[in-house]
């Protein structure tokens, strides 16, 4: 196999000999020690395979021993070079290609994260940039394990993490825990309840911790309402220790609620000429090439565009990007509104702003807002009396 | 020493230290894998080929394969292989 490899590389001729003294021929290729393969006798023919190199070197002794000698066949790299030469152009694409491809794949040229749900997508981008990790970097200037334990260390939510290589894309796969680590930070020294809003306490019910205040009283932005410190006293009633917790209540306050919308009576609307223009592009070496070029000289226009990378066999990134831009051309026209226009649009925001407040649980007691009107705009403003849940989390700071 | 008083010195002398024949006196060697392949060691060259007989002559004698369909897979200055259904390997001393 390896000498059929050999012979392959090197190049060889399958020949036809003929004549009085081939055996002579053959000792004489002996000692020259050229080897002859593959020898088949047909009627008078003798067959046999050499190999280029030795081709040139026996010519002479062909004459010697007067022995005819006739190409039967050509196998080899060095003849399928000479057949290619036609296709030099073909040749020299594809072993760009290769080179390229090569070259290419010892460069990071996608990263992709997986497993964040707490963690945005911005986020950890912002940390892998901030770790002057960037796409065309070289893979052997990663080091994986020591970027793993920083991101542990930068995100405290990111319970387990991999970072690993699939081609040229950058996989970022963590693994977040349910309870957050602000909660086990607040489990080792205790935490009050603050108020984050200045109210009428309407109902307090204590899990963990001391109330502070009672319903009906008056609290301030930023006062205690359950502390984490449980007194422990003695017999005596003389406090002995502290126990600190958690403070944990589902506290009620009524609290005044500000709100305030302006309508404009004139508002600009985009209306479209119907002139479009559909470019492809592509993104490579950081240059961005559109086919055609946009040339329609739109005054302003809208930019649609929809972007993909080039990938081999889904996990080899290039570092090329193509895509499909829409220019649509667009004028703003100035409308006004009328003043039942206005009323109705800040009514209607008004109505958006309370259903929001009900989705999150506020009930709204009373609600006092009014109506002005001024020459270009008209304003709601005025405050909602509301009851809603307050109360958050403030580590206890040792005094 | 009867035994080895047909020896020439050369022989002799392997045959006392136990060593080999055909490096030292520069005797032929052959292999025989099954009855399709046989291979040559030290001889002097080829003279005869055909499908039916291959006569190899050695350093004291010739050798005579007889057979059917035979080929020579290489020839070289070092050695040889002969490829097909043997049915017969003589030896043809030069000193009978």
């Amino acid at each position: 196999m390896v000498h059929k490899l050999r012979c392959f590389i090197k190049g060889y001729v399958r020949v036809q000999l003929t004549g009085e003294q081939i055996f002579r021929l053959f000792n004489m290729c002996k000692s020259h020690t050229i080897t002859l393969r593959n020898i088949v006798q047909e009627e008078t023919r003798i067959y046999c395979n050499i190999l280029i190199q030795d081709l040139f070197r026996m010519l002479p002794l062909l004459k010697k021993t007067n022995t005819r000698i006739k190409i039967i066949r050509k196998v080899g790299i060095p003849f399928w070079l000479q057949k290619a030469r036609k296709r030099l152009c073909f040749l020299i694409c594809l072993f760009t290609c290769l080179f390229l491809l090569n070259s290419v794949d010892s460069y990071v040229w996608a990263i992709e994260y997986i497993g964040n749900l707490q963690i945005t997508n911005d986020e950890l981008a912002d940390f892998i940039v901030n770790e002057e990790i960037h796409y065309g970097m070289k893979k052997d200037e990663l080091q994986l394990e020591e970027l793993e334990k920083r991101l542990r260390e930068q995100f405290p939510v990111v319970t387990w993490t991999s970072i690993y290589l699939e081609g040229t894309k950058l996989c970022v796969e963590v693994k977040e825990n349910d309870v957050t680590q602000y909660d086990k930070v607040m489990e080792a020294s205790g935490s009050n309840l603050i108020a984050t809003e200045a109210g009428t306490i309407t109902s307090i019910v204590t899990r963990n911790g001391v109330p502070k205040v009672k319903a009906g009283e008056q609290v301030e932005v930023g006062q205690i309402l359950v502390e984490g410190l449980v007194p422990v006293y003695d017999e005596a009633l003389t406090v002995v220790d502290y126990q600190i917790y958690n403070a944990d209540a589902d506290i009620y306050m009524n609290t005044i609620m500000p709100y305030s919308d302006t309508v404009e009576k004139r508002y600009a609307v985009m209306e479209y000429t119907g002139k479009v223009q559909k470019c492809f592009f592509i993104e490579a070496a950081g240059r961005h090439y559109e086919i055609p070029g946009f040339w329609k000289n739109f005054e302003r226009y809208e930019k649609i565009s929809q972007k993909w990378q080039c990938s081999i066999l889904e996990d080899i990134y290039l570092p090329v990007f193509y895509g499909d831009v829409l220019y649509k051309e667009y004028q703003l026209c100035y409308l006004e509104h009328t003043q039942k226009e206005m009323e109705t649009l800040l009514y209607e925001n008004f109505q958006h702003f309370m259903e929001t407040l009900e989705g999150k649980g506020v009930q709204i007691i009373e609600k006092n807002v009014k109506i002005s009107n001024n020459t270009d705009s008209m304003d709601m403003m005025g405050e909602l009396l509301v009851n809603k849940k307050t109360g958050t989390r403030r580590e206890i700071v040792e005094e | 020493m009867k035994k080895i008083e047909h020896l020439n010195i050369s022989e002799r002398f392997a045959e006392t230290f136990s060593l080999p024949k055909d490096m030292i006196a520069n005797q032929t060697l052959i292999h025989m894998i099954g009855g399709t392949d046989l291979y040559i060691e030290n001889y002097k060259g080829i003279m005869l080929y055909s499908c039916q007989e291959i006569v190899i002559k050695g350093f004291c004698c010739k050798i005579i394969i007889c057979g059917k369909g035979l080929s020579i897979a290489y020839y070289s200055d070092e050695d040889m292989k002969v490829s097909g259904r043997i049915y017969e390997v003589k030896i043809d001393r030069n000193d009978k």
